[in-house]
């Protein structure tokens, strides 16, 4: 250790503070004996800690009891969780040991076809386009589809002959795609002069990109405003996700420019309907807030948020569903109803998809404002989170904690979304919205449009002043 | 538990914005965690290493949050509407009894050093440890946070007087 060269150094604060070993200890006392403009420095060191030690402010707050019988049952409840954990990995490991052999068997299909193509390609490139359709096709009434199967003859003939619309068999498409260059004679279409129909293969429907318009989803807003259902009577109530319906599209240039055509007659045949089970929905995060209701202030505003990668087994396929059940305490929610859901596609494969829904409560009772109330519970069965974390919580449950908060103290994000689902119901005409109007909507918009980022929130602000004139208010 | 526990939960609310109930989640979790922890990692410094795994299990918390861009906005503007007029305060010793107010205009790795010397009676190296820090690093910010803080205690006293 150095000896300290002024006032202004962290040994003499750690010397102050009983920090150091011996040795150095004995380094800045004789440091301090040479330098007694050094002794105030530090008894205002030993003063201040003497003041902090003694006003510290002191905690007394313990767990809750059911969180220390929890610790104290703790070997058992560790039991547990590693025995979750465990089953959750062999899972996870089976559904990539599933996924592998699936991509195997796609490639292995791919390099088949490929082969046979050659293979076929070779046997009959010597022969005509014209040639090899007229001689291995023969079925007069197949039908093509337009997307498989361009007709580029000029005039159409007035009577159909029977190799207008012929169905291609492998060899026939090899020969138009993948045989090696032939002279310009023996591959060319017949001539024109025969006014026969040339056939032309381009991509099948199947490798097509998707329509283009459909990446660009808007977000997807399902308004509900159910009547109010009666807590006690029917505490459960379910919403359904479908992740596929926010998978995001691929993007433009991952479509590759050329592909091999598959044989019409397989590309004609609807996919082949798996009958694999259920997968597991993955989610990021979920997250439940609650305020009071701008237009009832003895009501409450509970906004769902979950977040969806939008890339998963599960959301290969709309007949994944899986439901979000929200479990109300009637202890302290007399009634409530679904104002709305939305769904927000994310821009790309990587993000997340964002699922929202809004629920109105009703309190039970005089209560506590200043207390925190547990509303009830919402659970997602077949669900797992990406990042799995050992914990004591229950991970398959998310609580919803009313902590009081007054709307005008929420965020600005839930103002704004408060501010759509009140101009919904407004435009709707609904009832039971308390002292709603236009006035209010645009009181919570402008609120919130200090981050407007996107510009999407002024241009609300300018919708709604726009509904509020044409309704001559 | 009894020793550690209201400490613990005092630490983990400081990181987590004064929410008191998940202080609580975290240190049931960090409890449980420790019957999971190897021994020997263990024996050296139960302290420390509970203060560690809390501190690690509030940041994983923190971190979640700023994914999903929530933030306690009301927490923090409930923190700035309690703190005292300092015209209160008249004298020195009054003064040296806002110190743990005055904290808060610290930097936020000042302050957690600062608290877990002085709060949970930690040594460098038991902070060093917490927070992953050298304890080179640990009596610099500690000796930067101090001289900070006797100043923020000088301007109330001319304030004041």
């Amino acid at each position: 250790m150095n000896t300290p060269q002024n006032l202004d150094n962290p040994d003499l604060t750690a010397y102050a503070l009983g920090e150091l070993d011996d040795d150095q200890r004995l380094i800045v006392s004789a440091w301090i004996d040479q330098h007694p403009e050094a002794e105030p420095e530090l008894d205002q060191v030993c003063e201040l800690a003497h003041s902090l030690h003694t006003c510290a402010p002191l905690s007394s707050h313990r767990l809750h009891p059911h969180q220390r019988l929890a610790v104290l049952a703790g070997p058992q409840r560790v039991r547990e969780l590693v025995a979750a954990a465990s089953t959750a990995q062999r899972t996870q490991q089976q559904h990539r040991q599933k996924l592998n052999a699936w991509r195997v068997a796609k490639f292995a299909a791919a390099a088949a076809i490929t082969f046979g193509v050659f293979i076929a390609g070779t046997h009959y490139g010597q022969r005509s386009i014209a040639e090899v359709t007229q001689a291995s096709l023969p079925q007069p009434n197949t039908k093509l589809k337009k997307a498989e199967i361009a007709i580029a003859a000029a005039p159409k003939p007035a009577t159909e002959s029977p190799i207008a619309k012929p169905a291609l068999s492998v060899p026939a498409i090899a020969a138009v795609s993948v045989t090696k260059p032939q002279p310009a004679p023996q591959v060319s279409p017949v001539p024109p002069k025969a006014k026969q129909p040339v056939v032309v293969a381009t991509l099948p429907k199947a490798a097509l990109p998707k329509e283009e318009a459909t990446s660009a989803r808007p977000p997807r807003l399902a308004i509900y405003s159910q009547a109010y259902t009666n807590a006690t009577r029917d505490a459960l109530t379910s919403l359904t996700l479908r992740p596929s319906e926010t998978r995001p599209q691929p993007a433009k240039n991952s479509t590759p420019a050329l592909g091999a055509p598959l044989p019409l007659d397989q590309a004609a045949k609807p996919a082949p309907t798996r009958s694999a089970k259920t997968p597991e929905l993955l989610i990021h995060d979920w997250k439940a807030e609650v305020a009071t209701c701008p237009w009832d202030e003895s009501h409450r505003l509970v906004r769902l948020v979950l977040q969806v990668p939008g890339e998963q087994p599960a959301a290969t396929s709309s007949d994944f569903a899986y439901a979000l059940q929200v479990t109300f305490d009637p202890n302290y929610v007399r009634s409530y109803r679904l104002l709305a859901q939305r769904a927000v596609t994310p821009a790309t494969m990587d993000a997340a998809a964002v699922h929202v829904a809004w629920y109105e409560l009703t309190p039970n009772g005089i209560q506590n404002e200043t207390a925190t109330r547990n509303l009830g519970r919402v659970t997602l069965p077949g669900a797992r989170f990406t990042t799995q974390v050992m914990t004591p919580f229950d991970g398959t449950a998310m609580q919803i904690l009313d902590r009081s908060t007054h709307w005008q103290n929420s965020r600005e994000d839930f103002l704004f979304e408060t501010a759509l689902v009140g101009f919904g119901l407004l435009l709707r005409g609904e009832k039971d919205i308390g002292s709603l109007d236009h006035a209010l909507v645009l009181h919570l918009a402008e609120k919130s449009a200090s981050d407007d980022r996107t510009g999407e929130r002024h241009k609300f602000v300018k919708l709604v002043k726009q509904a509020q004139q044409s309704a001559g208010l | 538990m009894e020793l550690y526990e209201s400490q613990l939960i005092a630490y983990a609310a400081t990181l987590l914005n004064g929410d008191l109930e998940r202080a609580r989640d975290v240190v049931q979790d960090t409890f449980l965690r420790l019957y999971l922890a190897e021994p020997e990692k263990v024996r050296d410094s139960v302290k420390a290493w509970l203060y560690t795994v809390c501190r690690n299990r509030a940041f994983d918390i923190l971190r979640k949050d700023s994914r999903l861009t929530f933030t306690d906005d009301d927490m923090l503007q409930s923190y700035c509407d309690a703190r005292p007029d300092p015209s209160h305060s008249a004298d020195t010793h009054e003064l040296y009894d806002r110190a743990w107010e005055l904290l808060e205009g610290l930097s936020s790795n000042q302050r957690e050093v600062i608290r877990l010397k002085f709060l949970h009676d930690c040594s460098y190296k038991d902070i060093a440890r917490i927070t992953g820090l050298t304890t080179g690093n640990v009596g610099f910010l500690m000796h930067v946070g101090l001289k900070k803080l006797r100043e923020l205690l000088n301007h109330e006293l001319a304030q004041s007087a």
